[in-house]
């Protein structure tokens, strides 16, 4: 099964609650802001984004949920990208702009362990 | 009312809180930049075409020693700037087969390949020879290029030429 792209879940464009915005506050959530186009059609260049990091011991990660990881050479940059396949806890992550993103055609399958949150909010500009 | 009043403090927040500074999560490729633009490898191009012009055109003021060694350094200057503008296009045109073009690009453009494949050779063809056949094929394939990364982006860039 692989996921079909672009799709934007809508759940994810929900305004945050104040519980949300309160457990950034206290950092059980991450915020981050994108810079990049190889999201467009869901995230565009400048939106906020709210992620939770992710839980080795209890994964919750299917096709389609929109990741954070680190960029597989550069390991301090964090990227964001969609999950297209999962083999064996490794990522196939697609940009859903795919005609102007990098990202698993040209890595290869991305490991669990550079999977760094999955994106819960989508707060556009 | 409260429920009201929660969601005008949500929304106040949100926007607020939109504002922030936040750190970068990067959505692009690895270019680092990720800017490509055609326009780099037809001015390369153009160069190419416009030194084998002057190559073809060229010739000693007359037979004395200063005449010979005059055309022979303006002979070999014009060779080594065709020769590199050469090379410099190939490398462009390079960067936009290997890094901007994707196989999804394939079913819209089934000759990418080869349009590629031939303008890189062609690129080889103005080193070795002098002969404006082949840099106005040179321009030409990369005339055609522009065209597919224009039209990769969804936009009708019309084809202008510096000369």
């Amino acid at each position: 099964m692989t996921a079909g792209l672009p799709q934007a879940d809508k759940s994810l464009f929900q305004k945050p609650d104040l519980f949300t915005l309160f457990s950034i506050m206290i950092g059980y959530r991450q915020h981050l802001r994108v810079v990049g186009d190889s999201m467009e059609g869901t995230v565009s260049d400048g939106d906020l984004i709210i992620y939770k990091k992710i839980n080795p011991k209890n994964l919750d990660l299917n096709i389609g949920d929109i990741v954070v990881a680190s960029h597989p050479k550069i390991k301090s940059k964090l990227i964001i990208k969609r999950i297209y396949q999962i083999d064996q806890n490794k990522f196939d992550l697609r940009g859903d702009n795919f005609l102007s993103s990098t990202d698993s055609r040209e890595w290869g399958l991305v490991k669990l362990d550079l999977i760094v949150g999955k994106v819960e909010k989508i707060l556009t500009q | 009312m409260f429920s009201n009043f929660f969601q005008m403090l949500s929304d106040k927040l949100t926007s607020i809180f939109k504002k922030l500074p936040a750190k970068p999560v990067h959505a692009h490729c690895d270019g680092p930049c990720g800017v490509y633009d055609p326009a780099s490898a037809r001015v390369a191009a153009e160069a190419v075409l416009s030194m084998t012009k002057k190559l073809i055109a060229l010739a000693p003021a007359g037979n004395d020693q200063a005449s010979i060694s005059a055309y022979n350094n303006t002979f070999s200057r014009f060779v080594a700037i065709k020769e590199e503008e050469s090379q410099k296009t190939k490398k462009e045109l390079l960067i936009l087969w290997t890094d901007y073009f994707k196989p999804e690009h394939l079913s819209t453009y089934p000759d990418l390949h080869d349009t590629f494949w031939k303008a890189a050779k062609l690129c080889s063809a103005c080193k070795v020879n002098i002969d404006q056949s082949k840099a106005e094929e040179l321009l030409a394939a990369v005339q055609k290029i522009h065209s597919m990364f224009w039209s990769s982006k969804g936009r009708n860039d019309s084809w202008v030429t510096s000369s």
